[in-house]
């Protein structure tokens, strides 16, 4: 049983569980899609990567989905599970209420400037 | 020696973690490092290999000696390699529309040794070919 879907994760975290939302994916591709989907911000290593994928593994929200070798070189795929398609469409639509609640204040504070 | 230097990272990971991923997580350092630099992935080794040792809930004088023979290591190996400068060779190769002729020129790199990273972009295929 998974620990809790709706868990506060990480930044890198909810970058790798959006890059497998579009199916299952290797780690080295995890990576450059994390890359490409934070606009170059989120760069991860092989450690950091290894490091997220077993943390949301024991806490159910991605799986390990094989192995194979391509080019000599040994890539494990993983893909999200039900309780991790729920984590992250329950941290997107967080983060989509904050942004509203922020973006709201900024407007705010440019239609009425220097009032506290 | 980029794969020994990986190597020698990974013994900052529990003995457990290295006798079931070692291979999977050198490959997967070694792909990133083709992209972002052996360095940045020989230190993200280190770090990762720590954290999962204090995850596992090593004492702090075992995570600490294992950080200063690996520093100490990873220094050796470094100083090697400078001093043996210019060892590693790579080759780059790029095509766009028919490859056959590269892409049979890549797997013979690939059967004599090398390791070839491949990158597909829309409008043209790249390998970047290194050997130790």
């Amino acid at each position: 049983m998974p620990r809790c879907i709706v868990a506060r994760v990480t930044e890198q975290a909810l970058f790798i569980l959006a890059s497998l939302a579009r199916g299952e994916l290797h780690g080295y591709g995890i990576a450059r899609d994390v890359e490409e989907l934070s606009d170059g911000r989120v760069r991860l290593t092989a450690g950091t990567l290894y490091g997220a994928l077993n943390r949301l593994s024991d806490d159910g929200l991605v799986e390990p989905s094989g192995e194979r070798k391509v080019q000599g070189r040994r890539r494990r795929y993983y893909r999200l599970t039900a309780p991790g398609h729920a984590a992250l469409a329950a941290e997107v639509e967080q983060l989509r209420s904050a942004a509203a609640a922020l973006g709201g204040r900024v407007a705010a504070a440019r239609r009425t400037p220097g009032l506290a | 020696m980029r794969r020994r230097l990986l190597d020698l990272c990974l013994l900052a990971y529990p003995r457990e973690v290295r006798a079931r991923d070692r291979e999977h997580l050198r490959d997967l350092a070694m792909d990133l490092a083709d992209d972002h630099g052996t360095v940045r992935e020989a230190l993200g080794l280190l770090r990762g290999g720590l954290t999962e040792r204090r995850r596992r809930g090593r004492t702090r004088r075992a995570v600490i000696a294992v950080a200063a023979g690996t520093a100490l290591a990873l220094g050796g190996l470094t100083w090697t390699a400078t001093a043996q400068g210019g060892r590693v060779e790579e080759d780059l190769f790029s095509c766009a529309g028919p490859c056959a002729d590269t892409e049979a020129e890549v797997a013979s790199r690939v059967r004599d040794g090398w390791t070839c990273t491949e990158r597909r972009d829309p409008d043209a295929v790249s390998w970047r070919c290194t050997r130790d």
